[in-house]
């Protein structure tokens, strides 16, 4: 089998609209440019919202497979990243699902449900970690993809493909629960 | 009976490339670890050989790690063409004494899967041969568990 | 009059540059993608571009019946090449050479059992598997002197190389007829 080209060490001034004409024209070495760069977050964007290793490189792939079944003649009329988050979101929601038949009893799909909607474990000791613990899944992706991935309010409408309104007021009602939790009120004080 | 000699002929050799798996497929794939477990019911366990198979779905090999037991930490040895494939041998041994073998039941061997579709994959082991320290062949219970999604 | 929590304007939507420097600082699990996720994801990619390549639609693989048809139906016209007589035989028998070769093989499957009198069936049990391959590493180990016989690559001594050597033949999907 031939060994898979470090795309790494390749030039990478090319932006994903270069690259997405590349492999329209069936150039694969563009289509590997554009998943090592968009790997990792993908990745880590399927783990935060699975909170399992193994779901989130299912989703990688089936991520990267979809994309790759919209050539030739794939569009890329933005950031290539938004037009993976929906996919990334909606193909891990249906794996935790997935997984949650392997379950035998519905106590344990309960806890496993409960479990990833509140995400990842939370380290002792992480006052704020625990407070975001606390929030809604919904409330907690906004606030992540405003102050952690620095996204504008625009972009976060057309990733999670909801109103610019409705994002405003989960952020709203995202920071108003930290405002008044006492873990995390203190990052509010002057 | 001439014109259909040649058309036989194109079909015999056409035989692989349409028994072909489509390259991609709707279907949802998904990666698997199944550990392979061999107990030597008390006895020093020195050498192993099994076979292992998928007997049900659409199943690629993509990985085969060792074992826990330091004896067995190198991952065994095995064909190269099993990889993309559903069955592979996999052996191996330890010339280690026997205080330094395992006596129960160990994990020998990770296998990595690549599972398409919706049915769920059935695996089969077969001991073909173990032995202990001196090389006498003893009987031991192979026996696969596939790792959960937590 | 507004509710303490009703939103009030962009203003309410900032966060404090301590909680967003907190929030940039949390500890954060990060997934490492194994080299043969990688390898798969890329190999499909490959496959698919292939065909996108040369211009077709990607679609799965499959015979151009209609193409086939055309060029066998061409070939076979009354009014056809002049060397079609000898192209024809040729194309005979190579049928028969091959079908010869399957009933061959079908009637003398590759057995995993190496012949008795093999000689890397060092524990003389009839046949070639791992404990022949321990055997001989038990012996090097030990400091004893195998057959020249088990010199196996020809490089003149008999080690750990031959060791392996009988091990990828105990493990060789191939010896046992199927792959």
């Amino acid at each position: 089998m031939q060994a898979p080209v470090n795309a790494a060490a390749k030039p990478d001034s090319l932006s994903d609209l270069d690259l997405v004409a590349a492999v329209n024209g069936g150039d694969v070495d563009a289509f590997e440019v554009l998943y090592y760069r968009h790997r990792d977050w993908v990745v880590n964007l399927a783990f935060r919202f699975t909170g399992d290793r193994d779901l989130a490189l299912d989703v990688l792939q089936e991520t990267f497979l979809y994309f790759l079944k919209k050539f030739p003649g794939f569009e890329l009329s933005a950031n290539l990243r938004t037009f993976l988050y929906p996919a990334v979101r909606n193909l891990s929601i249906a794996g935790r699902r997935k997984a949650a038949r392997y379950q035998s009893s519905e106590e344990e799909i309960r806890m496993m449900e409960a479990r990833t909607a509140t995400g990842p474990v939370v380290a002792e000791g992480e006052p704020l970690a625990a407070a975001l613990a606390g929030l809604s899944e919904e409330h907690r992706e906004v606030l992540t993809l405003r102050f952690v991935d620095g996204l504008s309010l625009a972009e976060i409408a057309e990733f999670m493909e909801i109103p610019l309104g409705t994002v405003k007021s989960r952020l709203h009602h995202g920071l108003s629960t930290l405002r008044q939790d006492p873990r995390t009120k203190s990052f509010f004080e002057a | 009976m001439k014109r259909c000699l040649p058309m036989l002929l194109v079909l015999l050799l056409a035989a692989p490339i349409i028994a072909q798996e489509p390259a991609l497929t709707n279907q949802p794939i998904r990666f698997r670890a199944v550990d392979v477990l061999v107990d030597s019911m008390g006895k020093p366990l020195a050498a192993y050989q099994l076979e292992v198979s998928a007997r049900k779905g659409t199943v690629k090999i993509v990985g085969i790690e060792g074992g826990e037991h330091p004896a067995f930490k190198d991952p065994p040895f095995y064909d190269p063409k099993a990889m993309q494939h559903e069955r592979v041998i996999i052996a191996a041994f330890s010339t280690a004494g026997a205080e330094r073998l395992p006596r129960g039941r160990t994990r020998v061997a990770t296998i990595h899967l690549q599972v398409t579709g919706e049915e769920q994959p059935r695996y089969s082991v077969k001991c073909q041969a173990a032995a202990s320290v001196e090389g006498e062949k003893i009987p031991v219970i192979a026996s696969l568990e596939e790792r959960r999604a937590k | 009059m507004m509710d303490k929590n009703s939103y009030r304007g962009d203003e309410d939507l900032e966060a404090p540059d301590k909680l967003v420097k907190a929030l940039a600082t949390l500890p954060k699990e990060r997934v490492s993608v194994p080299r043969h996720v990688d390898e798969a994801i890329l190999r499909e990619a490959r496959e698919h571009l292939r065909s996108v390549g040369q211009g077709q639609e990607a679609k799965p693989p499959a015979w151009p019946w209609a193409e086939m048809m055309r060029v066998i139906g061409d070939f076979l016209r009354p009014n056809g090449p002049r060397w079609r007589p000898v192209a024809l035989w040729s194309a005979m028998a190579a049928s028969f050479v091959l079908v010869a070769w399957l009933m061959y093989n079908f009637a003398h499957p590759a057995s995993s059992h190496a012949p008795a009198q093999s000689v890397e069936d060092l524990n003389h049990d009839g046949k070639v598997d791992i404990l022949d391959a321990f055997c001989l590493a038990r012996q090097l180990e030990r400091g004893g002197r195998p057959s020249r016989q088990l010199d196996l690559n020809g490089d003149g001594v008999v080690d750990q190389r031959d060791v392996a050597i009988i091990a990828a033949h105990a493990v060789s999907l191939e010896r046992t007829g199927r792959l």
